[in-house]
């Protein structure tokens, strides 16, 4: 990369059949186009991983990416992720995480790491600048996340940063996550493809720093964005003080806190799970954290005081997981939240789809659809917090039941039958977050048209549920879901944190995404140039999984329960999103995408004028 | 008259309470409710329901009467005695 600046401009490529290492220059014209981060990584996902090969496979790569923004003073720039082909949803996956191992990535020369082949030993790699070394994992497998990442920063220093996967990851559970520090890249399985490469740990340090474009107008402006957010009442006061943890009482209130796997909206526990009460009332605050560069620190560390579970600590739990181990799974006890999430972060689980799936399973129990037998003599009621420590356990070694829970809901209803498939509640295979679909109608649409199914980091809730966007109008909310994609497809490609899009802006691309990128990296954009690159990235990713023969309008839909059973009480009572209701927002969706209102695909013509014509022969065959 | 406003996360540590009672006049509108609890509960209270920047209510959802409305929309909306108004805050992400 000759014109700007920003970027490392070099990709680490990692061969783990032969173990070859080499360094990869990238293009001028791949960083306008792509951006970097979740554009790079779909790019090379999309060139180098063929259709329709085993997520588990030899085949499948990991792409570890950071954005420009990674290793600059930009609020909400310590993140990276992770892209690569799911296990889970055979789909495109993209998932990201905070914590320092991206600025390190960025810092030791690279923009990004490729992961290929396979070990046929446990290995592990080390990073430190130009020096890559594979070692021998096997003294560290089948330890927890946590304690391996431990072990090695002891063998070869603290200053390096991790990422590692536990025993699901080694298991190849498709819900298994990386975790780097006690950061998840929670969702899609990431963990699985990791351990299918008897890949257990990735270390990372590095020396160089990040030259930028126009260094005094980037502090400057990063000053001023830190006084944007020191001055507002969510950025500057909510969030530093609970983090995401004050959601469930306040979601609840509204009638859109998904409860007793969706059958309910409104949880009578809600307020015991929320951060303003186990963490002012019961005391279990113990400080907090924060990722690389971000002046938010949202990251709330909990411990239990006392009782069964005392001296259980993590970090959240985060809404989605109050929710997941929480009302999900009716359990109003905070304790076996909390060790629940400690659980799922050394065993490298999705809280959420572990969560939504043990809901799913629950919902059948309650039903007779799965009995004593088949749960091995659990009582897996609604609230029973002990049947949901022994089953993450038990996905995570994929014993027992665990064995078809590990799938997630999707693949555990087809295999348990007797109409369970009416109430897994996934988008495309992937279990559905705690942001409600029926209360929230711009983000029942976003999870439909998401490329990673069940994902709230596609479509937002945050406009709607601040009332900036009025949630009791249907009509317009497709486009309008366009433009929020725009937002977080830009965000995921300079890799921007969403605690901070109150400061960069709701959805559309805004003067501050125009603003930063040029101060970064010295493009000269318009904000045209930027809506393009962002529909580039999102086609291309669609593209991939039409591809794959799993995408298209029939694809594009929300759970049953969501399109037919009404929200029953609370100030949301009544809401839903029927079929009609979808079809209206898809139709408006595809228009201002410039995708086919039948297939949805897109057009050969939107694929021209995004400069993709290189995959129209793939989504087009026939002709 | 009175209103009676929920309070949620920091705003409830602040006033030391989930609910408050707030005394109104006839034609007191939301904003005028706001400004209240401002007046009684000071500087930090004020950092908590306003952009400090521009100086204006931050957007949120609340319920009035358990029906939920932007905020930013209704400060002029004229309360009544009894209304019950609960000041739903948001944090992004999640």
């Amino acid at each position: 990369m000759k014109k700007y600046y920003g970027y490392a401009g070099k990709i680490l490529r990692v061969n783990l059949t032969d173990k070859k290492i080499t360094k990869e220059i990238i293009s001028d014209e791949t960083a306008r186009k792509y951006i970097g981060g979740n554009g790079f990584g779909v790019k090379y996902l999309y060139d180098e991983v063929p259709a329709k090969i085993d997520p588990l496979g030899v085949e499948n790569k990991l792409f570890i990416m950071t954005g420009p923004t990674e290793g600059t003073t930009v609020p909400g720039a310590g993140r990276a992720c992770v892209i690569t082909k799911s296990p889970l949803n055979n789909r495109f996956i993209d998932s990201y995480f905070g914590g320092h191992f991206g600025g390190e990535v960025k810092f030791a020369g690279y923009d990004g790491i490729i992961i290929e082949g396979k070990s046929t030993m446990p290995v592990y790699l080390i990073i430190n600048d130009d020096d890559v070394k594979i070692e021998d994992a096997s003294s560290i497998w089948g330890m927890t996340t946590i304690d391996a990442q431990k072990e090695v920063k002891k063998e070869i220093g603290e200053e390096y940063a991790t990422l590692a996967i536990g025993i699901a990851g080694e298991n190849l559970v498709p819900m298994a996550c990386i975790i780097s520090g006690v950061n998840a890249a929670g969702r899609g399985g990431t963990g699985a493809v990791m351990g299918s490469k008897n890949l257990k740990l990735i270390a990372v340090k590095g020396t160089n720093g990040v030259k930028v474009a126009d260094i005094e107008g980037l502090n400057a402006y990063s000053l001023d964005v830190i006084a944007r957010m020191k001055a507002s009442p969510g950025m500057g006061r909510n969030l530093p003080a609970y983090g995401t943890t004050g959601s469930p009482k306040t979601n609840n209130d509204l009638g859109i806190f998904g409860t007793r796997n969706w059958q309910q909206e409104q949880f009578e526990d809600a307020g015991i799970i929320s951060g303003p009460y186990f963490k002012d009332k019961l005391g279990y605050g113990d400080g907090s954290n924060t990722c690389l560069a971000c002046p938010i620190a949202c990251s709330q560390i909990t411990k239990v005081k006392s009782g069964k579970f005392k001296d259980a600590i993590t970090i959240g739990p985060e809404y989605e997981t109050l929710f997941s181990l929480g009302s999900i799974c009716g359990n109003g006890n905070i304790d076996y939240i909390v060790k629940g999430d400690q659980f799922c972060d050394e065993l490298g689980l999705d809280t959420i789809s572990a969560g939504v799936t043990i809901a799913f399973a629950m919902e059948c129990f309650e039903k007779g659809i799965l009995t004593l037998d088949d749960t091995e003599g659990i009582d897996l009621r609604f609230g029973n917090g002990d049947a949901i420590i022994t089953l993450l356990e038990k996905i995570a070694k994929r014993e027992g039941l665990g064995k078809i829970l590990a799938y997630g809901t999707r693949k555990a209803s087809e295999i348990i039958g007797k109409g369970s498939e009416d109430f897994a509640i996934h988008v495309k295979g992937l279990e559905v977050p705690a942001h409600s679909s029926r209360g929230l109608p711009g983000m029942a649409i976003g999870y439909a048209t998401s490329n990673r199914g069940g994902s709230h980091q596609d479509g937002r809730a945050t406009a709607e549920r601040t009332g900036k966007i009025d949630r009791d109008v249907i009509v317009g909310k497709g486009k309008y879901n366009v433009e929020v994609q725009r937002m977080t497809t830009y965000c995921d490609c300079m890799i921007l944190c969403r605690m901070t899009e109150n400061a960069y802006g709701l959805w559309g691309i805004t003067e501050d995404h125009i603003n930063m990128l040029k101060l970064i990296t010295g493009m000269d954009v318009t904000e045209e140039e930027l809506v393009d690159a962002a529909d580039r990235v999102y086609a291309l990713e669609r593209a991939f999984n039409i591809r794959e023969g799993i995408e298209s309008r029939e694809t594009d839909v929300l759970p049953k329960r969501f399109m037919e059973e009404p929200i029953p009480e609370g100030p949301s009572k009544g809401k839903v999103i029927t079929r009609e209701i979808l079809d209206l927002l898809l139709d408006e969706y595809y228009e201002e995408r410039g995708w086919d209102k039948v297939t949805g695909y897109p057009t050969k013509e939107t694929l021209e004028r995004l400069n993709l014509e290189y995959v129209i022969n793939d989504l087009y065959k026939e002709n | 008259m009175f209103v009676y406003v929920k309070l949620y996360g920091g705003m409830s540590r602040l006033a030391k309470k989930d609910i408050v009672p707030i005394e109104i006049e006839k034609g007191y509108t939301l904003r005028d409710v706001l400004l209240k609890i401002i007046d009684i509960y000071g500087e930090e209270m004020k950092r908590e329901l306003v952009d400090m920047r521009s100086n204006e209510f931050s957007p949120a959802l609340i319920l009035i009467n358990n029906k939920s409305m932007p905020l930013t929309t209704n400060l002029d909306r004229k309360m009544s005695d009894g209304d019950k108004i609960a000041l739903i805050s948001f944090c992004a992400g999640g």
